[in-house]
C-alpha cells in the first residue's frame, strides 16, 4: 500500500521502498558517494561549513532513523554516525578546511568498511559451500566474494592513504576542495568496478573511477611532472577505454548478450561466431590489460605514477590494481569460461613478460617511485598467474594477493612520502643513505614493507606468493610459476638494494631528517602491523577468502 | 597414531608418533619464542638497556638450551617423534599448514648443537664487541638469528622449515653487515643474501612439487608416503632440494658468500658460518633422507658436489693468509665432508660431524677472534707468530681445534671424519673416497699452516703490538669448547656405528635396502689408520715447511710456490667468473631491457632530469612521439594479441 503511495510521488522511489533488500548490495558505496556530495557543497560554503553540515547531519540522521525503524539497524547507525562526523569535525576544527574534509571522508570510508562486513555477516555470511552471492538491480551488479574483497582492499586503501597524505598535500598546497571528494568517487568507481556484472555497468565504473584519477594526478598544477602525468594517463587511458569499448561492442556482437553470465553460457556455442568472439576478447584484453598495467600495454605506468603526487600514486598503485583485477576476473572467469583455450595462453604469456620484465627494468632504475611503479608492473604478473590458473583457488588466490599487495604498496609509498616532504623533490636512492641509523622506525616500516612485496616468510606477502603459485601449480602452469619465483628473485635485488642503501650505507649528514606527521606514521604502522599479523596469522581472513569462490555466474 | 618407519633392521627403531602438549615437549614452543622476545624487547628498550642488553639478550639463549636439555632428557627417556600442535598458519585450498612442532632424535642433536653453542657465542660477544657504539643492537641481531635457526630446526612441515630458513638469511644479513662503515661488509652482506636467495628458487620449487605430489608439506606426510616416490620425481626433487641447501650449506656451485661473509664480526662467523647456520643445508637433506634414498643417482650427484667441494675449498685455504678466510674456507671444505656422508648415505656420520664440527670450528673462530682482539685486529697469519707465550688458553684451546679438525685421535673431528670416509668406501665410493682422502689430508696441512704461523716460531709483528691474553667472558667459551672438541668425538661416537649413532637411527631413513657394496677389499681396520697417516702426513709436511724453516720473511717466505698455488691463492677466480657472468652480463641485460623501455618505446631519453622540464618541453614531449609512441607500442600489442587469438580461432 505504501508501494502505491510512493510511486505516486516519483517512479524512482517506487523502486527503492520495496526493493530496500537490494539496495543493501550497493549500501557500502551509498556512503562515500553522498559524503563526496556533501563535501563539494562545504566547499562551496566556504568557510561556513555548518550550514551546509548541520542539514546534512539532519538528513543523515533522518535516514539513519527510518532504516533503524525497517530494522536495518547497523546500516541506520552508521548513516546517522558518519553523518554527525561532519559537523563535529566542523565544531572540533574550526577554519581548518582541509582536515574537516579529511576527517569526514575518512569517517565515510570507515563506514564504508563497516558496511561491507554488515553485508558480509547479513547477506553474504558464508554456508558450508561458501559465500552466499547477491544479485541485485536486475543483474547489473553481483554482490559476491570478488566484490566483497574489492571493496575490503579499495576502501582500506583509501583509509590507509587518507592521513598518510594529508601533511603531504598540505605542504605542497595542493590540499584544493576537490581532492577528498575526488578520492572518494574514485573509490566508489572502483568499488563498483568489483560489483559490476554487465559490460556496461563495468564500464562506467572504470570510466568513473578513471576521470577522477587522470584529475587527481594532475593535482599539482604548478608541477609539470604531475600536468604530464596526469595528460599522458588520459591520452593513453582514453585510447585503452577506445580498444576496451569496441571489445565489449564485439563481444555483444558475437553473443548478443551484455551481461557476464548471458555471455558466458552464449560464448560457448555453436551458433556464436568464433572469430568475433575472439576478436572481442583479444581487444578487452588489450584494454583491461592497459588498467592494470600488464607489459606490453605498462608503458604509462612509470610516468604516471612518478609525475602523480605520490599519495595519489600510492592509491592508485594499490587500489586500482585490486579494483582492476576484479574486472579482470569477472571477465574472465565469468564470460570468458568457454573460451578458456583461447585466453589461458596469451594471458600466461602476458604474465611471464610482465613478471620478467618489470623486475629487469626495476634493477636499474634509481629513482624510487620508478622503482615501486616497476615492482607494481611486477606485481600485476603474479596476479594474472591466479587468473590463469581458472579455478576457484585461482580466483581467492588472487584476491588475497590485491589484499596483501595493497598494504604493501602503501606502506612502501607511506615512507617514501616521508623522504619526499624532507627535499620536495625526487626521492633517489641516494636520498635512503644511512636512514637506518638517523630515523630507524620509518626505516624498518619501510624495510618490511619492501621484505613483503619481496615476498619473504613472515610478511603478508609471502602468503600472497604462495597461495598465487600454489594455484598456478595446481593448473599445471609449473613454468609460468618457474618464471615467477625466478622474477621474485630479481625483483629481491632492488627491495634489497633499497634496504642496503638505508641500512648499510653512511647517512649523508647534510641532509635532514624525514618529515614524519602524526597522520603518516598512523598510516604507515597500521600498514606495517597489518603486514606482519596477515603474514603470521593471516588464518581468519585465509578462512573468509576460501569462501570467496562463490560467483554469480 | 601410527608409529613412523624408517629404519627397517629391527623393531626397536621404530619411533612412535606421539602428539602431545604436556612435559618438556610442551612448552618447546618457548625455545624459539624466548630469543625472540629478547630480540624485541632488546632492539625496543636499546637505549635504556645499554650495556645492560647483554644480559637480557644472554639470559635469552640461556633458557633456550635449558629449555632443549629437558626435551633432550625427555626424548631420551622416552625416544619417539613428537609432535606438538599449535596454531594453524595457513589453511587453505588444501594446502594446511601450522606451526606445529616436529621433536625426534634429530632435532634435538640440532636443538643442543645450536642452543649450546650459540649461548657459548653470545657469551664470548660480551668481551669481543665490548665497547661497540651499536653493542646492544648486535646481541638483538644475535637473539633473532637464534629465534630463526630454532625455528628452522624444530618446523614440523617444509614451509615452516622456510620461514626460519629465510629468517635466518634475513638475520645473517644484518649481522654480516653489522659493520657496514667499511664497504666490503656490505658487499659480502649483499653476496650473500642474493646466493641464498638463488637457492631458495631451487628450495620453492621443490617445495611446489612437493606439495604437487604429497598433497602436504608435513615432514610426516613426506616421510611415510616417500617409498611410493617415482623414480623421476624423486630424482628431480632431491635435485631441487639440493640447490637449497647447496646455497645455505656453501657447496659447489654457491659456496662463493661464505668466505667474504667473514667480514663480520667474529662471533657472528663462529656462530652462523660455522656452528650453525650453514649445516641448515645437511639438517634438510638428513631430515628429508627418505626422499633422498628414492633417488641413488641424485644422492650420487651430492656426494661428488661434496667431494669436489671439500677439495677445491681446502686447495683455495692452502694459500690464504688471512686467519679467518683460512677457517672460511676450511668451514666451505668441511661442510664438503658432511656432504660426502649425505650423498653416500651415511646420514648420520653426517650429523656426527656437523656436531664435532660446530665444537671444534666454533673453538678455532673464537681462537681467531681472541687472536685478532690482541693483535688490534690484525687479521694477516704472516704477521703474527710466537703468541703461544702471550696466550696460553687461546693458544692450548686452538691446539686442540687444530688436532681436532686434522683428525688426530683422540680429538673430536678425527671420528666424525673418519667415519665419513669409511662409509663412502664401504657404501662403493671409491672415487669420493679419494678425493675426500686428499681433501684430509690437505685439511691436516692448511690448518697446521695456520696454527704454526700464529702460535709457533718468532714473532713477525714490530714492538706496537702487545699482545695479551683475552677478558675471562671470552676464554670461558674458548675452554668449554675445547673440552668438547678433545672429548665430544670419544663421548658421541668413540667406535664406528656407536651411541649417537643408534640414537639417531629412527630419525633417518635407513640405506639397507640401497644394496650397497664397499669400493674394495680393505676393511675398517685398514682405513682407520690410513685416515691417521693421512692426517699425520700432512702436519708433518706443514711442519717441515713452517716450523722447521726460517720465516723472517713474512709473505716473502711462503715455501709453496707455483701456478696451481697462484691460482689458489686467487681462489681459482671462481669470483671473477660469476661476475663476469652474472654481474656483467645481468647488468647488461637489464641496461638493454631499460634502454629498450625508455628509448624504443618513449622515443625520447626519459625520467631523467624531470625537474627541468617545462611547459614547452611537456608538449614538445607530447608532440615528438612521445605519447604517440607509446599509443603505437599498444597498438602493436593489440595487434599482436589479435594475431594470436584469431590464428588459433582459425586453426
Amino acid at each position: 500500500m505504501s508501494t502505491s503511495l510512493l510511486s505516486a510521488v516519483t517512479p524512482l522511489l517506487a523502486q527503492i521502498a520495496p526493493v530496500s533488500v537490494e539496495w543493501s548490495a550497493v549500501a557500502p558505496e551509498l556512503l562515500p558517494t553522498a559524503m563526496a556530495l556533501v563535501l563539494l557543497l562545504v566547499a562551496i560554503a566556504r568557510g561556513r561549513e555548518l550550514i551546509v553540515a548541520v542539514p546534512a547531519a539532519l538528513i543523515a540522521a533522518a535516514v539513519g532513523i527510518w532504516l533503524i525503524s525497517m530494522a536495518v539497524v547497523v546500516p541506520g547507525a552508521v548513516v546517522i554516525a558518519v553523518g554527525f562526523a561532519l559537523p563535529a569535525s566542523a565544531v572540533a576544527f574550526p577554519r581548518r578546511q582541509s582536515l574537516i574534509r579529511a576527517f569526514s571522508a575518512a569517517a565515510a570510508l570507515v563506514g564504508a568498511l563497516v558496511l561491507t562486513g554488515w553485508q558480509y555477516a547479513t547477506v553474504l555470511a558464508p554456508t558450508a559451500g561458501g559465500m552466499t552471492s547477491q544479485e541485485a538491480l536486475q543483474g547489473a551488479l553481483a554482490n559476491d566474494g570478488i566484490a566483497f574483497f574489492t571493496r575490503v582492499t579499495v576502501y582500506l586503501s583509501a583509509l590507509l592513504i587518507l592521513p598518510i597524505g594529508y601533511g603531504y598535500l598540505q605542504e605542497r598546497r595542493i590540499n584544493r576542495a576537490e581532492v577528498e571528494p575526488l578520492l572518494l568517487l574514485t573509490v566508489v568507481g572502483m568499488a563498483a568496478l568489483g560489483t559490476a556484472n554487465d559490460l556496461i555497468t563495468m564500464f562506467v565504473a572504470l570510466e568513473v573511477l578513471s576521470i577522477a584519477l587522470y584529475v587527481l594526478s594532475g593535482l599539482a598544477r604548478r608541477d609539470r611532472r604531475s600536468q604530464e602525468a596526469s595528460l599522458k594517463y588520459f591520452v593513453l587511458g582514453a585510447v585503452s577505454s577506445a580498444i576496451l569499448l569496441y571489445g565489449m561492442a564485439l563481444v555483444y556482437v558475437a553473443t548478443g548478450s551484455l551481461d557476464l553470465a548471458g555471455i558466458g553460457s552464449s560464448i560457448g556455442l555453436v551458433t556464436t561466431p568464433r572469430v568475433v568472439a575472439a576478436l572481442g576478447l583479444a581487444l578487452v584484453t588489450v584494454g583491461i590489460g592497459f588498467k592494470i598495467s600488464l607489459a606490453p600495454f605498462h608503458f604509462w605506468t612509470p610516468d604516471v605514477y612518478q609525475g602523480a603526487p605520490t599519495n595519489i600514486t600510492a592509491f592508485m598503485a594499490a587500489a586500482t590494481k585490486a579494483a582492476g583485477f576484479a574486472a579482470v576476473l569477472r571477465l574472465y572467469m565469468v564470460a570468458f569460461p568457454a573460451l578458456e583455450s583461447l585466453w589461458v595462453p596469451i594471458l600466461a604469456g602476458l604474465a611471464a613478460i610482465t613478471m620478467l620484465y618489470g623486475a629487469i627494468v626495476a634493477l636499474v632504475q634509481g629513482d624510487l617511485k620508478r622503482i615501486l611503479a616497476y615492482s607494481a608492473i611486477t606485481h600485476a604478473g603474479y596476479a594474472i598467474i591466479g587468473v590463469t590458473a581458472n579455478s576457484d583457488a585461482g580466483l581467492t588466490s588472487t584476491l588475497w594477493y590485491l589484499l596483501t599487495y595493497a598494504i604493501g604498496t602503501i606502506g612502501a609509498f607511506g615512507c617514501v612520502i616521508a623522504l619526499e616532504r624532507r627535499r620536495r623533490g625526487e626521492v633517489t636512492l641516494k636520498e635512503l643513505r644511512g636512514l637506518g641509523r638517523t630515523s630507524p622506525l620509518l626505516a624498518g616500516i619501510l624495510a618490511l614493507s619492501l621484505l613483503s612485496l619481496a615476498g619473504i616468510p613472515a610478511t603478508a606477502g609471502f602468503i600472497g606468493k604462495l597461495l598465487v603459485f600454489q594455484a598456478g601449480i595446481a593448473a599445471g602452469l609449473t613454468w609460468l610459476v618457474i618464471i615467477g619465483v625466478l622474477s621474485s628473485v630479481i625483483a629481491a635485488f632492488f627491495y634489497l638494494r633499497i634496504a642496503a642503501t638505508m641500512f648499510l650505507e653512511e647517512p649523508d649528514p647534510e641532509r635532514g631528517l624525514p618529515v614524519v606527521s602524526t597522520g603518516l606514521s598512523l598510516g604507515v604502522s597500521v600498514a606495517a602491523t597489518l603486514i606482519i599479523y596477515l603474514g603470521v596469522y593471516p588464518q581468519p581472513f585465509l578462512q573468509i577468502v576460501e569462501t570467496a569462490a562463490a560467483l554469480v555466474r | 597414531m601410527a608409529p613412523i618407519v624408517l629404519a627397517v633392521e629391527g623393531a626397536n627403531v621404530v619411533n612412535d608418533v606421539v602428539e602431545t602438549s604436556t612435559g618438556a615437549v610442551g612448552a618447546a614452543w618457548l625455545i624459539p619464542v624466548i630469543p625472540l622476545l629478547g630480540f624485541v624487547l632488546v632492539l625496543s628498550l636499546n637505549r635504556r638497556l645499554g650495556h645492560q642488553a647483554s644480559l637480557v639478550a644472554i639470559a635469552a639463549s640461556g633458557i633456550s638450551f635449558l629449555l632443549s636439555l629437558a626435551v633432550a632428557a625427555q626424548v631420551l627417556a622416552d625416544p619417539a617423534t613428537y609432535l606438538r600442535p599449535l596454531p594453524t598458519w595457513i589453511a587453505v585450498g588444501g594446502l594446511e599448514v601450522g606451526f606445529d612442532l616436529f621433536i625426534d632424535q634429530l632435532t634435538v642433536v640440532m636443538l643442543l648443537v645450536v642452543t649450546g653453542v650459540g649461548f657459548l657465542i653470545h657469551l664470548y660477544s660480551v668481551g669481543y664487541m665490548h665497547g661497540d657504539e651499536r653493542y646492544a643492537r648486535f646481541f638483538a641481531y644475535l637473539n633473532l638469528f637464534l629465534a630463526s635457526m630454532l625455528i628452522l630446526v624444530l618446523g614440523s612441515n617444509l614451509l615452516t622449515l622456510f620461514l626460519g630458513w629465510e629468517l635466518v638469511g634475513l638475520s645473517s644479513y644484518l649481522l654480516i653487515g653489522f659493520w657496514f662503515e667499511k664497504m666490503e661488509n656490505a658487499v659480502a652482506a649483499k653476496k650473500a643474501f642474493i646466493t641464498n636467495r638463488v637457492g631458495d628458487v631451487s628450495f620453492m620449487i621443490a617445495m611446489f612439487l612437493a606439495f604437487a605430489t604429497f598433497e602436504s608439506l608435513d615432514f610426516l606426510v613426506l616421510i611415510e608416503a616417500a617409498p611410493d616416490l617415482g623414480a623421476t620425481t624423486a630424482f628431480v626433487l632431491v635435485l631441487l632440494l639440493l640447490g637449497g641447501a647447496a646455497a645455505k650449506s656453501a657447496q659447489i656451485p654457491l659456496y662463493v658468500w661464505l668466505p667474504d661473509a667473514m667480514a663480520g664480526p667474529t662471533p657472528v662467523s663462529a656462530l652462523i658460518h660455522a656452528a650453525t647456520m650453514v649445516t641448515a643445508g645437511v639438517y634438510l637433506t638428513v631430515r628429508l633422507s627418505p626422499i633422498l634414498v628414492q633417488s641413488v643417482g641424485a644422492m650420487t650427484i651430492i656426494a661428488w658436489i661434496g667431494a669436489f667441494t671439500a677439495l677445491l675449498a681446502a686447495l683455495i685455504a692452502v694459500r690464504q693468509d688471512d686467519i679467518k678466510k683460512i677457517l672460511a674456507y676450511s668451514t666451505v671444505s668441511q661442510l664438503g665432508f658432511m656432504f660426502i656422508a649425505v650423498g653416500t648415505g651415511a646420514f648420520r656420520e653426517g650429523i656426527f660431524h656437523l656436531v664435532t664440527h660446530a665444537f671444534f670450528k666454533g673453538l678455532l673462530f673464537l681462537a681467531a677472534g681472541s687472536v685478532m682482539h690482541a693483535m688490534n685486529n690484525q687479521t694477516d697469519a704472516w704477521k703474527m707468530g710466537g703468541l703461544r707465550k702471550a696466550m696460553p688458553i687461546t693458544f692450548w684451546t686452538s691446539g686442540i681445534g687444530w688436532l681436532a679438525i686434522s683428525g688426530i685421535p683422540p680429538f673430536a673431528g678425527f671420528f666424525s671424519k673418519d667415519q665419513i670416509l669409511t662409509e663412502a668406501y664401504l657404501h662403493g665410493y671409491g672415487g669420493v673416497y679419494v678425493v675426500g682422502l686428499i681433501a684430509a689430508i690437505l685439511t691436516a696441512f692448511y690448518m697446521s699452516r695456520w696454527f704454526f704461523l700464529i702460535f709457533l716460531g718468532e714473532p713477525r709483528f714490530g714492538d706496537e703490538v702487545h699482545p695479551h691474553e683475552s677478558p675471562r667472558s671470552m676464554t670461558t667459551p674458548l675452554i668449554v669448547l675445547g673440552v668438547l672438541s678433545a672429548i665430544g668425538g670419544l663421548a658421541l661416537n668413540p667406535v664406528h656405528r656407536g651411541p649417537l649413532f643408534n640414537f639417531l637411527e629412527p630419525s633417518v631413513a635407513s640405506v639397507a635396502e640401497l644394496g650397497y657394496e664397499p669400493a674394495g677389499p680393505l676393511t675398517e681396520a685398514v682405513l682407520i689408520p690410513i685416515a691417521i697417516v693421512a692426517a699425520l702426513l700432512g702436519i708433518g709436511l706443514a711442519y717441515l715447511a713452517y716450523v722447521r724453516r726460517d720465516l723472517s720473511l713474512g709473505r716473502m717466505s711462503e715455501p709453496i710456490k707455483g701456478p696451481v698455488a697462484e691460482l689458489a691463492e686467487r681462489k681459482f677466480f671462481v669470483d671473477e667468473l660469476y661476475e663476469a657472468i652474472f654481474v656483467r652480463a645481468g647488468g647488461g641485460l637489464a641496461t638493454a631491457v631499460t634502454w629498450f623501455d625508455s628509448r624504443v618505446i618513449d622515443g625520447v631519453v626519459n625520467g631523467s632530469g624531470a625537474g627541468s622540464m617545462a611547459t614547452a618541453r611537456v608538449a614538445r614531449r607530447l608532440q615528438n612521439g612521445l605519447v604517440r609512441g607509446y599509443v603505437a607500442w599498444l597498438l602493436v600489442g593489440a595487434l599482436a594479441i589479435v594475431g594470436v587469438l584469431l590464428v588459433q580461432v582459425v586453426r
